[in-house]
């Protein structure tokens, strides 16, 4: 077996255990998990957008340790590492801005507002697209892939900036997670919880099979160099 | 404008959200197919030792 066909953690999860996992999320964020008083069931968005908000912090901190070891280390692994978990953090990124778009027009009756959550969110975004772009023209050329590296330090640095930013600037962005705990009622809280461990699992799933993917495009590419007349 | 329920707004977010993760699972799956067939295409043209030689390397380059 060649080491780009050996199965990586998120590959050994099996796809119908992510699938069930993700769905039951949503049973429990649209039939357990009590309506919100004042939004309605419009507020049951939350569910995803909070948990892929959060799944996108955990990849970028995966981006930002990958990163920092590959630049200590030289190791392609982690530049690999953190290609992948990037792309998986943007997908995620995504998935909170388009929902909590949605959420906002219901709510606020506005697509999009400069609030600061939402601006540090859409900055973050786009520094980890720019990441992607760099990182996803550096194969074989060391320099962009230290390039990306640093991009990708200085965007994972901006996730606390993200999560701070409705407590140091004044904003529209509800606060349902403090240092102090979960703004919400009990079930709200568990179908929440179950939220995030769903979405985590997603996370796993998809980041080892875009690094098997990677992986194998890397040798692909070796090779036809190798056999290059 | 007709005003929209927030059971319609719920329905219109998870209908997004659902659409760009399926985009994207899909995207990610026909390139991992992609890849998988090229390479396994250029492998099983590499029947030679010297084929088997420049696997090997390039297996090592791709897997340091």
């Amino acid at each position: 077996v060649d080491a780009a066909d050996r199965p990586t953690l998120g590959e050994r999860i099996p796809d119908w255990l992510v699938w069930l996992a993700v769905v039951a999320s949503m049973y429990l964020g649209f039939l357990y998990a009590p309506p919100e008083a004042t939004m309605g069931d419009a507020q049951r968005i939350m569910y995803f957008h909070v948990a892929a908000a959060w799944n996108a912090f955990l990849a970028f901190g995966v981006v930002l340790v990958a990163s920092v070891q590959y630049l200590r280390t030289g190791r392609p692994g982690w530049s690999r590492l953190a290609y992948a978990s990037a792309e998986v953090g943007v997908l995620f990124t995504t998935v909170t801005i388009v929902g909590g778009s949605v959420w906002a027009r219901a709510v606020w009756n506005t697509w999009w507002t400069w609030d600061p959550r939402l601006t540090t969110t859409l900055i973050l975004w786009f520094i980890f697209l720019g990441f992607l772009v760099v990182r996803g023209t550096a194969e074989g050329d060391v320099g962009r892939q230290r390039l990306a590296a640093v991009i990708g330090i200085v965007g994972a640095c901006v996730v606390p900036i993200v999560y701070m930013s409705d407590q140091w600037w004044v904003g529209l962005h509800p606060t349902v997670i403090t240092l102090s705990g979960f703004q919400m009622p009990g079930r709200m809280v568990v179908a929440l919880v179950y939220s995030f461990f769903a979405f985590t699992l997603f996370y796993l799933w998809l980041l080892g099979r875009r690094l098997r993917t990677i992986a194998q495009a890397e040798e692909l590419a070796a090779l036809r160099e190798r056999l290059r007349p | 404008v007709a005003r929209w329920s927030p059971l319609a707004w719920m329905f219109l977010g998870y209908s997004l959200m659902w659409l760009v993760i399926v985009l994207y699972v899909g995207n990610l799956h026909r390139r991992q197919a992609v890849v998988q067939r090229e390479l396994q295409a250029l492998r099983a043209s590499l029947g030679s030792e010297e084929g088997e030689g420049a696997r090997a390397e390039a297996e090592r380059a791709s897997t340091r």
